[in-house]
């Protein structure tokens, strides 16, 4: 630095001058806020493990109040009661539900006029025949 | 016994170096404070007494790997650059809470305007101009010592002192003129 740089440096450093200290006031504020700043720090503790027991309190209320929704796998299996009661309204199925297709006459049988016609209208609707106009035998053979 | 005889001691130590610390940079500390922060000298001794604080939490960890005016320093250097961030952001974003920004605040009445032009000019350098001006050349550390306590390399501290400077000079030139003649 040159001998006129040191000469302007060492006027600002006059003329750009802190006030004096108070130290006494000084020292004094400064205990009373350490002082502050280590009971702060004595009471943390108890700060962070009230903060924990609430947060976990208020977990545990969510978990309780929580909407009782049912499970939707539930929804899809029928209930036992209902069951029992639907199968004593419905007549068991038998092993073959075909048994009773396959005594009838085939449905080719039918439209075979001139066949005999006591196979034609079985003999427990003959009765029948006379409310439903259905022709008789002789009726058949006169027409 | 042995270990609460050895916590006492420990803290009788603690509670002596401290009060040691305080004493010595008691006054350094708050007028170099007071030159970064614009000449505010409440803010400065509220600054100081923050890095007091700081350095009380931590001297129990300090490993005298450095001097304890350094390391002291240091802390402070920091305490200083957090409140100019915040003083920015309230100043900046204040109103929006309906705060009133806050004022820079200008020197004290009886302040001549020199003291006032040297604050503005020093308010113009970059952060790191002006605290290598403020440290070296101003508060008379040592270019090593200022590096240690900016945490910054010899050379850097020494670039920023020759550009600082050069700034204040042309900022300043009346003056120069005067105390060349």
């Amino acid at each position: 630095m040159s001998p006129e740089d040191a000469r302007f440096v060492d006027r600002l450093r006059r003329a750009y001058a802190p006030p004096p200290v108070d130290a006494a006031r000084f020292d004094a504020r400064l205990a009373e806020r350490r002082e502050a700043l280590d009971a702060r720090r004595r009471r943390a503790p108890l700060a962070w493990g009230g903060a924990l027991m609430a947060a976990a309190a208020t977990a545990f209320a969510l978990y309780a109040l929580r909407p009782n929704t049912p499970d939707p796998a539930r929804e899809e299996t029928p209930a036992p009661i209902a069951v029992d009661w639907l199968a004593a309204l419905t007549p068991p199925a038998t092993s073959d539900p075909f048994a009773e297709l396959r005594q009838t006459e085939p449905l080719s049988d039918i439209g075979a006029l001139g066949a005999d016609e006591d196979d034609w209208l079985p003999a427990d609707y003959e009765p029948l025949a006379v409310l439903v106009n259905w022709p008789t035998a002789d009726e058949e053979e006169a027409w | 016994m042995h270990a609460d005889a050895m916590s006492l001691e420990m803290a009788d130590t603690r509670e002596a170096r401290f009060r040691a610390l305080v004493a010595e940079n008691r006054e350094s500390a708050v007028g170099l404070a007071w030159r970064l922060l614009g000449g505010d000298r409440a803010t400065a001794e509220d600054v100081t007494q923050q890095a007091f604080l700081r350095a009380w939490r931590a001297l129990p960890g300090f490993r005298d790997d450095a001097r304890l005016s350094t390391w002291f320093h240091r802390i402070l250097i920091r305490q200083v650059r957090s409140h100019q961030r915040w003083a920015g952001v309230r100043r900046r974003f204040g109103g929006l809470w309906g705060e009133t920004p806050e004022v820079p605040v200008l020197p004290t009445p009886q302040d001549d305007g020199l003291r006032r032009r040297i604050g503005a000019a020093l308010e113009r350098l970059s952060p790191g101009q002006r605290e290598a001006f403020v440290l070296v050349h101003l508060q008379g550390l040592t270019i090593e010592e200022a590096a240690a306590a900016l945490d910054r390399a010899p050379g850097t501290i020494k670039s920023h002192l020759h550009r600082a400077l050069g700034a204040m000079r042309a900022d300043l030139a009346d003056l120069r003129r005067e105390e060349a003649a």
